[in-house]
């Protein structure tokens, strides 16, 4: 870890030639875990609501699918789901190729897409975190992030699992 | 009623045949790690593709496809197989009249036995990927009788879809033919088609008939005891409505016309007779329409009463419904795929080439001195081509507009017959394709060419018409041989989609270019 990076300093300090800047191995680590404990903290947020807000709900599930995506939630970002993801695999194979090859692999030989099998890996974790089920036809029709919140909201409220635990 | 070519949709339903894999496990089929081998990932990936699968094929449909609701094939790695879901499908599978299947790995079988069950055409997708061709080669190899596609490009699948609801255009055509004597031939068209049974066969088109004596008694209102031809009978003969409506349309080309040489008395004939052709179209569900002429005139009849037939022809095909004189049947159907393929209006007519001989262009009937001069003065006369009748219309050259008209009479002595006329001048340089079916319905003649310019616009009679300029004369005439006088145009290049209706329809194109 170098803590005079200034990576480190601002993991999202996004710029479209910085990912092939990163000689470092050590920075992409870096960012990696970061990305990862970021988006850890968001679902820990979520789970610690007391109650969950509809909206804190909606701006930190937001900020989990992008720490994620490795995006910057602060960044000025198009508000497609699809073109997110595009975006998302784009830089993620700019920084290196071993960090698509989850959703390379998860393609399948029947046509699916890179970005795909990423928005499913996504939804998978989502569903494990928050112990819901998405439907799987709204989730494939969803095309922003509000939308997807708004649908895991509406999961929620089914579970007895969050019973008590939403803003009524 | 009168269903128009317009209104004709091909119904097309998704076949969705997906797997899902209910355990853990990796091998020669699965592959992955981490969450995308764990039960549960399937539902939603297959979803993803499903919503992929639809967008493309939506994206694919142009106006007159409809896409119905998808019909679901799912199993599990149970390599399970229920009846249950086939019934499901049994219902939407009958209704439709072309499967468009997404398919992956483990699925061709189910694809496969939805073609064998529901004997509908179906077709396998750019998604299926090197899926594509399993289901179809194994298909075609079953039966000639299964009409199975494989698209490896989108652009292929929307083309298809137009052609297969052109071909449903043609199969659900429904011709009122009112016929004098044999109800094949008039006397002037023996090149039209020489065995409806054949026709009917081959290209599912229905003929319905009736008879030109009684069909003349109806224009005129009913009177005790029934007609003359059916004593007794009940026959829709003319209203009050139907004189209302023959009259504001008399009053309504009148009053649009640039010049209007005939009186209205003399025009209301030929509308009352447009309005009881129509009247009988909707009664017996006909979207096409044809009468004889030398057969109808020597009756005297249509003397008596003072009309022809062109103004309802000419209606009819500005309206995009097709109509040809001379009870051509054949040309009514070329119509039809013209109509079919273009979504515009044709125009039919005595086809034939201008040959130049001896340094000068010779002439045909209906052709002028000056008119051929004119053609003579030109760099580029050696391929001239005309097509001639006088059932021109307003809407040859945009079918949502009207164009300047002209009316004016076809009988020289007494002034009957309304005709429209149409400045063809007004459009030379406009490319144009041509066409005509063969006698027994077993080629489709499909030319080209590009307009010249007209005649017979200030013209009375059948003089109306259209000189156009062909890439070869000689070839063109004689793939023209092949099929016949009365060829129908529409403006336009649709060689290729005539070309795509006619293999479907099991029809040879001659292409004469």
């Amino acid at each position: 870890m170098s803590g005079s990076s200034p990576i480190w300093r601002n993991p999202w300090a996004w710029s479209p030639s910085w990912p092939t800047d990163m000689a470092d191995t050590e920075q992409i680590k870096e960012l990696i875990l970061s990305s990862k404990r970021l988006a850890a903290a968001d679902m820990a947020a979520i789970k610690a609501a007391a109650p969950l807000t509809k909206a804190f709900f909606a701006e930190t599930l937001r900020c989990y699918v992008l720490h994620k995506y490795m995006l910057d939630p602060a960044a000025e970002l198009p508000e497609n789901f699809s073109a997110l993801t595009e975006l998302s695999l784009a830089r993620s194979m700019r920084i290196s190729p071993e960090l698509v090859k989850e959703f390379d692999l998860a393609k399948s030989c029947d046509g699916a897409s890179s970005a795909m099998a990423k928005k499913v890996l996504l939804f998978m974790a989502i569903q494990r975190e928050l112990g819901i089920e998405l439907p799987a036809m709204e989730s494939a029709r969803l095309t922003t992030l509000a939308a997807l919140a708004e649908l895991a909201w509406g999961e929620l409220e089914k579970s007895p699992a969050w019973e008590g635990k939403l803003e009524a | 009623m009168i269903q128009k070519a317009a209104d004709v949709k091909l119904k097309v339903l998704p076949v969705l045949a997906t797997a899902e894999h209910l355990y853990y496990y990796e091998g020669p089929c699965r592959f992955g790690f981490g969450e995308a081998l764990q039960p549960g990932y399937d539902r939603l990936a297959n979803a993803q593709k499903v919503e992929q699968f639809l967008t493309k094929v939506k994206e694919c449909c142009s106006e007159g496809i409809e896409l119905m609701e998808p019909v679901y094939l799912e199993r599990t790695d149970d390599w399970d197989n229920h009846e249950a879901m086939w019934e499901k499908a049994a219902g939407p599978a009958r209704e439709c009249d072309f499967a468009v299947c997404m398919q992956g790995i483990a699925c061709d079988d189910l694809i496969m036995e939805f073609g064998e069950r529901f004997k509908k055409p179906i077709a396998t997708t750019p998604i299926s990927g090197f899926s594509g061709t399993i289901t179809v080669a194994t298909m075609k190899a079953k039966s000639a009788d299964y009409e199975a596609y494989g698209f490896y490009k989108w652009e292929d699948l929307a083309r298809t879809m137009r052609t297969l609801r052109a071909r449903k255009v043609i199969q659900t055509t429904r011709i009122l033919c009112i016929t004098r004597f044999g109800s094949t031939t008039s006397y002037s068209s023996v090149d039209s088609f020489n065995s409806y049974e054949a026709i009917t066969s081959k290209l599912g088109v229905r003929f319905r008939f009736l008879n030109l004596h009684e069909f003349f008694d109806q224009l005129s209102p009913a009177v005790e005891g029934g007609n003359p031809t059916t004593p007794g009978r009940k026959t829709p003969d003319l209203t009050d409505e139907d004189l209302k409506a023959a009259e504001a349309i008399t009053d309504e080309l009148i009053a649009g016309a640039e010049e209007c040489a005939m009186a209205r008395e003399k025009i209301l004939p030929s509308a009352i007779a447009y309005v009881m052709i129509r009247k009988n179209m909707d009664l017996k569900d006909c979207c096409g329409f044809t009468m004889p002429c030398p057969d109808a005139c020597s009756t005297r009849r249509l003397n008596e009463i003072g009309f022809t037939a062109c103004l309802t022809h000419s209606l009819n095909m500005e309206q995009g419904i097709p109509s040809a004189c001379e009870y051509d049947v054949d040309a009514v159907l070329s119509q039809q795929a013209l109509i079919a393929v273009s979504g515009k209006r044709p125009y039919m007519g005595n086809t034939c080439p201008i040959p130049m001989e001896n340094g000068h262009l010779s002439a045909r009937f209906g052709t002028t001195p000056e008119q051929l001069a004119k053609l003579e003065a030109l760099a580029d006369n050696e391929n001239l081509y005309m097509m001639q009748h006088s059932v021109a219309h307003r809407r040859i050259a945009d079918p949502d507009k009207n164009a300047k008209y002209a009316i004016r009479n076809f009988a020289y002595d007494q002034g009957f017959g309304a005709t429209i006329r149409y400045d063809f001048d007004a459009d030379a340089g406009r490319k144009m394709t041509f066409c005509r079916f063969s006698p027994d319905g077993s080629k489709l003649f499909i030319g080209s060419g590009e307009i010249v310019m007209g005649g017979g616009y200030a013209g009375y009679n059948c003089s109306q018409l259209v000189y156009f300029k062909v890439k070869d004369q000689a070839k063109t005439w004689k793939a023209q041989c092949l099929a016949g006088n009365h060829c129908t145009l529409v403006y336009g290049d649709y060689v290729r989609e005539l070309t795509d209706l006619a293999e479907s329809l099991g029809v040879e194109p001659v292409v004469a270019d």
